[in-house]
């Protein structure tokens, strides 16, 4: 038996092996080539297995994180085919193996943070909200730091956003609300079907999370 | 259900300029298009939607450009020099927009009160 080609564990002997082996150097080489619509076969032909491949080695893992692990691990194959070689692993198990590994990194930094913030007691956290907010600072310490932040700093950020983004930046940062329902009354979108308004949500906080963290740089310089 | 991770897959490709999605899906919300009519602004099915999103852009070179969007027109059954219509429309919006956080964001600053040199 062969490994399998697909992202699922689907497992194919002989001509069908082969089959899909072809079928995967093709694909492989309109990516290479510039293919426009390559990526998206590579999408479709293998987001779900790995998906379900990802959630089924990893099943304590939050399922939102492991389809956003996988996503990105195609996105970024499909962008750069080249990291991928043909001749060590099938582009199955490439993608299983790159998406385990940033699926471990992410619980890594999980942990990390969530060690952090246990060390810390009150008195650190304010020495930590003196303009001393570290290179990969997360969005949540910049508006977190926002209590002992220079005013005129403070007022740099703020003016950044308008009233509704502010509520909003505060809802995910300050106090860390997970619900989607919440966002969506606040931005007025509960009218919307479900999918739509959870997508229009995260769509919202991927921006504002975006300008924080272009606002940071100028925190730091600044501090 | 694969239809939904696709479309969400869109949505995540939408952050990357490669791909199409950073042009459509911005674009669709600046002219207040669901997924149905921006499909329909296409011309193509709706549930090919998000597999056009997943494509790559265009390459920007004219003879490129051409190129890849017949190739991408071909694929989906879309009429070429509309596709190729609906994306300049949409590059030219996203432009503008770019041009006006730059300009917002320059605006911020110089509200910013000066700092003492204490």
């Amino acid at each position: 038996m062969e490994e399998d080609t697909l992202g699922g564990g689907a497992v194919a002997s002989g001509a069908a092996a082969e089959r899909l082996r072809e079928a995967e150097r093709t694909l492989h080489a309109r990516l290479l080539a510039g293919d426009p619509t390559a990526p998206s076969d590579l999408a479709a032909e293998y987001l779900a297995p790995l998906v379900v491949r990802l959630a089924r080695s990893n099943r304590h893992a939050d399922p939102h994180l492991v389809e956003t692990v996988a996503t990105d691990v195609v996105l970024a194959t499909a962008e750069h085919p080249e990291r991928y070689q043909p001749d060590r692993s099938s582009l199955g198990k490439y993608l299983h193996m790159a998406a385990r590994g940033d699926l471990r990194n992410a619980f890594k930094s999980a942990s990390r943070r969530a060690a952090r913030e246990r060390s810390m007691d009150p008195v650190e956290l304010v020495a930590l909200e003196g303009n001393s907010l570290q290179d990969d600072a997360d969005p949540a310490e910049i508006v977190a730091a926002r209590g002992s932040l220079d005013p005129a700093l403070l007022a740099a950020v703020r003016a950044a956003f308008d009233a509704q983004e502010w509520q909003v930046v505060q809802l995910m940062v300050v106090d860390d609300v997970r619900d989607t329902n919440v966002y969506a009354r606040l931005l007025g979108i509960e009218h919307l079907p479900p999918e739509q308004r959870k997508r229009e949500v995260k769509r919202v906080k991927d921006r504002l999370n975006k300008r924080l963290r272009r606002l940071a740089p100028r925190i730091r310089s600044d501090g | 259900m694969a239809d939904d991770l696709l479309r969400r897959a869109a949505e995540r490709a939408a952050e990357r300029p490669f791909f199409l999605a950073a042009t459509l899906l911005p674009y669709a919300r600046a002219e207040g298009l669901d997924d149905a009519a921006l499909a329909a602004r296409l011309g193509c099915a709706p549930e090919a939607l998000s597999r056009l999103l997943l494509c790559r852009q265009p390459r920007p070179e004219p003879g490129a450009f051409r190129d890849d969007v017949e190739r991408i027109a071909a694929a989906f059954g879309l009429a070429a020099p509309h596709l190729a219509n609906v994306l300049r429309q949409a590059r030219a919006l996203a432009t503008i927009a770019e041009a006006e956080e730059s300009a917002w964001l320059a605006a911020a600053r110089d509200r910013e009160p000066p700092v003492s040199d204490e």
